[in-house]
């Protein structure tokens, strides 16, 4: 079961755009089928509550491969293949627009789906590792799909972030190796107590730094504002909204399963990685402030949202995880939504810059009402979807986290929030009351497409209700914490 | 199977070789299937010792009671051996499309025929002293195909070939007298001297000359700067002498050094040890540091090689079974990528005309399976599972680790980082490859091909061959554990 939800979409993204003859929207109604059985037996898999594992390969007695289904991974893997469903919708209409061969675009779209899912299922830290430079690898040519200068120099940067990101994470691997029972994750760790703690910390760190490359945590963030905005937009969304997420996934399940959040709280690695966090948030908002480019301030608001995620993380209690899976979820939500919009205004409005977004909203009236969701969301306005997770993640601060950090996190988040704000509430303005002083005319209303604004609409939805009815979401993932804490 | 067979696989190929040059040729046709059924004949041979020759020692010569010149089979010279007959067929096939346009064909034949003699008489090699004379010859019978291009720079490249590797044997000299002295020069793992009851400094000190004078041939620095002029050579002996059987040579010898007749627990926890470990983990940046400054191609590959090398010779100095084990599993992995990664560079050169990194710009389209195999080169050079080069990445790491002390450690971090540089350099090639950019220069359709199959088949028999011993590594492993067990 687990080894088809991986195998299918490598299998359709090797075989569908290259080989089933036809026009594009035949090829790409075949894509779209079988990302919809994907997304039905994910779903089925995950709903049906069956504990399900498998083993998929024993390369030596220390390197295995294998699966399982528990919480986490069902969250995470409901998230990729809903946005992966969204997004190929969006790509239809999208791709038509960009200049390059689609079917390797396809192609890379679905091998990273799979290995992305396969990242998530791991059931032991080797098949994560595994999984995790596989994606690096095959999500790469996404970056580049436009072949300029400046798209392949954003891939490269990519490439070599992530690779060294993943060395950082192997340093750990092996010595943690010699230091826990067993690599598979297990709630509440497998550390053999005593043993070389001081190393084992620093390795617990090195971990954190190199999957924190990928979730574009502070040192080694830089590749992210280059490499997420000269991708085409529906990979852009991808990257942002989801594959970053690859480097939380690894985060949580180090801490949460082969550490063992007992073991980290109050340690200097605790402090580190939330100061590490609570300085990204900030410069994430204020990098993106600063910002002009559209896409480059959605990539640096990725930076600051997914250290909130990393925040909730490291205070190491069950609200904190909570509220990062939570955040995970809304961030993912909002931030595919933005990166839609973004890549609309391109395509049918050509703005790039937020200085030119006076009066676009009335040409675009769906995808300005759709961002005003997403924005709200992700400021955490109430009732919209960002706000459950923030006041998760606050409360668990100021519940769970010592001195200082109980007062200084929630206050760099709200800071944070105020700058977000600051980001995406001018453009939004802009672009619905361009002023009396424009000097031309915004120009007529544009036909937007109904495959552009349908993902969009639906995921703004989501950003509102569930806000609306967070009971939903938050039963759910209390239920899920709790199994882990 | 007595062991005298062993002498067959050994001087088949170099007394073969070296009459061979005196035999005229009518035609291509005719050269080509004397050496074929030659080395494929020696190829037999090696792998029939190999199954199955026992572990009794043959005495070829003589000179004293002391000095002998003698042969037998163990654990690591059938991993060596092994190796070596395994790639030395392939190359040969690549070899006969590669070389059909070259002059200086009579010698190149030859002295590649007798190198293979030469390398398994290394392998094969009892004691220090066979070991240590084949260890000459090899240089002597190699220095004709690093010349073979006959130009300026080839004969410069030789010569600089020729002294380092000649003071090295010089350095190795003192340890072949000391270990004959101290009666421990017969190969037996674990060594002869862990109870050595003469002076510490002395052991140590030869030990340290002895490794860095074998180091040589494995380009250890600050003796390493003859690979890299000697990328000049022809490819096929680029690709087979110095990535694989000269320079795997010098990492066996070292090996052989140091597990089998110095032994680990005589030199372990020394300054001696010190020593070897940090010039070995500072080849292991450097190299991947010159790697990622070179623009031309097979001088590129030639820098990454030194930077491999030292990958093994530092698992070597980590002096435990587990380590002895990496490091094997590398130098038979490393080898398997990196004659891969230079065919491929040679078919670039050979049907692309192109020799420096940033030409290569779009030529994926062109070159497909060529292009094809250096991605599965890069990956595996890199160490992205499940490629091979992850394993032994992997288990160098093990040993490493296992070990607490801040060097390994230290030593484990640099592989890493060089591991990094190992994308850089390997990556921007097959970015570059199979994404040109659009405002770069594309080549005019027509002007470049895909390789011949002569070379393509060596290198698809090399990429599959990297993709399975990635996937089931635990045969060779457990074969190797085996090999190096007491």
């Amino acid at each position: 079961m687990l080894v088809g939800i991986i195998l299918l979409p490598l299998l359709t993204g090797l075989l569908i755009p290259h080989f089933i003859p036809g026009g594009r929207r035949r090829r790409f109604c075949f894509l779209m089928a079988s990302q919809i059985v994907e997304v039905c037996v994910v779903t089925a898999a995950v709903l049906s509550g069956r504990d399900y594992t498998s083993d998929i390969w024993r390369l030596t007695e220390s390197l295995t491969i294998a699966l399982n289904l528990d919480g986490v991974a069902a969250v995470f893997c409901l998230l990729t293949v809903i946005s992966w469903l969204l997004t190929l919708l969006y790509s239809y209409e999208y791709m038509q627009h960009e200049h390059g061969h689609e079917a390797n675009f396809y192609t890379f779209l679905f091998i990273s789906e799979g290995m992305l899912l396969g990242t998530a299922l791991s059931a032991d830290f080797v098949s994560m590792y595994v999984f995790y430079e596989l994606t690096s690898l095959c999500s790469m040519p996404l970056v580049l799909y436009e072949r300029t200068r400046k798209a392949i120099t954003g891939a490269v940067k990519y490439l070599y972030y992530s690779i060294g990101g993943a060395f950082f994470v192997l340093f750990g691997l092996a010595v943690l190796y010699d230091n826990t029972f067993t690599l598979d994750f297990l709630p509440g760790g497998t550390l053999i107590p005593g043993h070389h703690t001081q190393l084992v910390l620093a390795s617990i760190f090195c971990i954190i730094l190199g999957f924190g490359t990928k979730a574009g945590m502070f040192p080694m963030h830089n590749w992210l504002p280059t490499a997420h905005p000269v991708a085409p937009a529906p990979a852009s969304a991808l990257l942002s909204g989801i594959i970053t997420k690859a480097g939380v996934i690894g985060i949580l399940r180090v801490i949460y399963f082969i550490a063992g959040a007992n073991r980290l709280r109050g340690t200097w690695v605790q402090t580190a990685c939330l100061s590490l966090a609570l300085f990204t948030v900030f410069m994430g908002s204020m990098m993106a402030f600063t910002e002009k480019n559209f896409k480059k301030r959605l990539a640096y608001s990725s930076i600051s949202q997914i250290s909130y995620v990393l925040t909730g993380l490291f205070v190491l209690s069950q609200e904190g995880l909570m509220g990062s899976l939570l955040q995970i979820t809304f961030h993912a939500a909002a931030k595919i939504a933005l990166f839609y919009i973004a890549g609309i205004l391109i395509c049918l409005a050509g703005v790039r810059s937020v200085e030119r977004f006076r009066g676009v909203g009335r040409r675009l009236p769906v995808t300005f009402g759709c961002f005003v969701f997403a924005a709200l969301s992700l400021v955490g306005i109430p009732p919209f979807g960002g706000f459950v997770s923030k006041w998760y993640i606050s409360l668990a601060a100021l519940d769970g986290l010592p001195g200082a950090f109980a007062y200084l996190a929630p206050a760099v988040l709200l800071l944070s929030a105020l700058l977000t704000a600051g980001y995406l509430f001018p453009p939004i303005i802009r672009g619905f009351f361009p002023g009396a002083d424009l000097p031309e005319s915004p120009g007529d209303r544009l036909r937007e497409p109904w495959q552009l604004t349908v993902p969009l609409i639906l995921l703004a939805a989501v950003c509102g209700l569930l806000g609306l009815f967070p009971d939903l979401l938050t039963s759910v993932m209390q239920r899920i914490a709790g199994a882990v804490l | 199977m007595s062991s005298w067979f062993l002498l067959l696989p050994v001087f088949l190929p170099l007394v073969g070789g070296l009459l061979s040059y005196f035999i005229v040729f009518p035609s291509d046709g005719s050269r080509r299937w004397f050496y074929g059924i030659l080395t494929v004949a020696t190829t037999a041979l090696a792998w029939m010792a190999i199954l199955r020759c026992g572990s009794d020692t043959f005495i070829l010569l003589r000179f004293t009671d002391k000095l002998t010149l003698s042969f037998r089979m163990d654990g690591a010279a059938r991993l060596f051996a092994g190796l070596s007959a395994t790639l030395w067929p392939v190359t040969m096939v690549y070899a006969w499309d590669y070389m059909r346009h070259e002059k200086h064909l009579r010698m190149f034949w030859a002295f590649f025929t007798a190198s293979f003699g030469v390398t398994l008489g290394i392998a094969f090699s009892a004691n220090m002293m066979t070991m240590y004379l084949f260890y000459e010859l090899l240089t002597l019978a190699t220095l004709p195909l690093v010349m073979q291009p006959m130009t300026s720079k080839a004969i410069q490249a030789g010569i600089k070939y020729v002294i380092y590797s000649m003071s090295g044997a010089a350095l190795a000299f003192i340890g072949l007298v000391f270990v004959i002295v101290t009666d421990a020069q017969d190969f037996v793992i674990g060594g002869h001297l862990a109870g050595y009851a003469g002076s510490r400094t002395t052991l140590l000190s030869v030990f340290a000359l002895s490794f860095l004078g074998f180091g040589v041939k494995a380009a250890i620095w600050p003796l390493h700067a003859w690979l890299p002029a000697a990328a000049v050579a022809p490819t096929p002996v680029t690709a087979l002498l110095h990535a694989v059987a000269v320079v795997k040579a010098g990492a066996f010898a070292c090996i052989r050094l140091t597990y089998y007749a110095f032994g680990p627990e005589a030199v372990a926890g020394s300054w001696a040890q010190e020593l070897v470990m940090t010039l070995a983990i500072f080849t292991i940046v450097y190299g991947s540091s010159m790697s990622l400054k070179q623009q031309h191609f097979k001088r590129r590959l030639a820098y990454s090689t030194v930077s491999n090398l030292s990958y093994i010779l530092f698992a070597v100095s980590i002096m435990t079974t587990e380590a002895l084990t990496a490091s094997f599993l590398h130098l038979i992995y490393h080898s398997v990528v990196k004659i891969m990664a230079f065919f491929a560079a040679g078919a670039v050169l050979h049907y692309g005309e192109r020799e420096y990194v940033d030409e290569l710009e779009g030529l994926g389209k062109y070159m497909p399976v060529t292009f094809a195999c250096f991605t599965v080169a890069s990956c595996a050079l890199t160490g992205i599972p499940p490629f091979n080069g992850f394993i032994s990445k992997w288990y160098i790491a093990l040993a490493a680790v296992h070990t607490y002390h801040p060097l390994p450690l230290l030593g484990f971090a640099a592989l890493l980082l060089s591991a990094l540089f190992t994308a850089i350099y390997m990556f921007q090639v097959v970015v570059r490859a199979w994404f040109p950019s659009k405002e770069g220069i594309l080549p005019l359709p027509g002007t470049v091909r895909e390789a011949g199959a002569l070379m393509l088949v060596p290198m698809i028999v090399l990429a599959a061959a990297c993709l399975v011993m990635g996937l089931f590594p635990q045969s060779l492993l457990d074969l190797i554990r085996e090999a190096v067990s007491v």
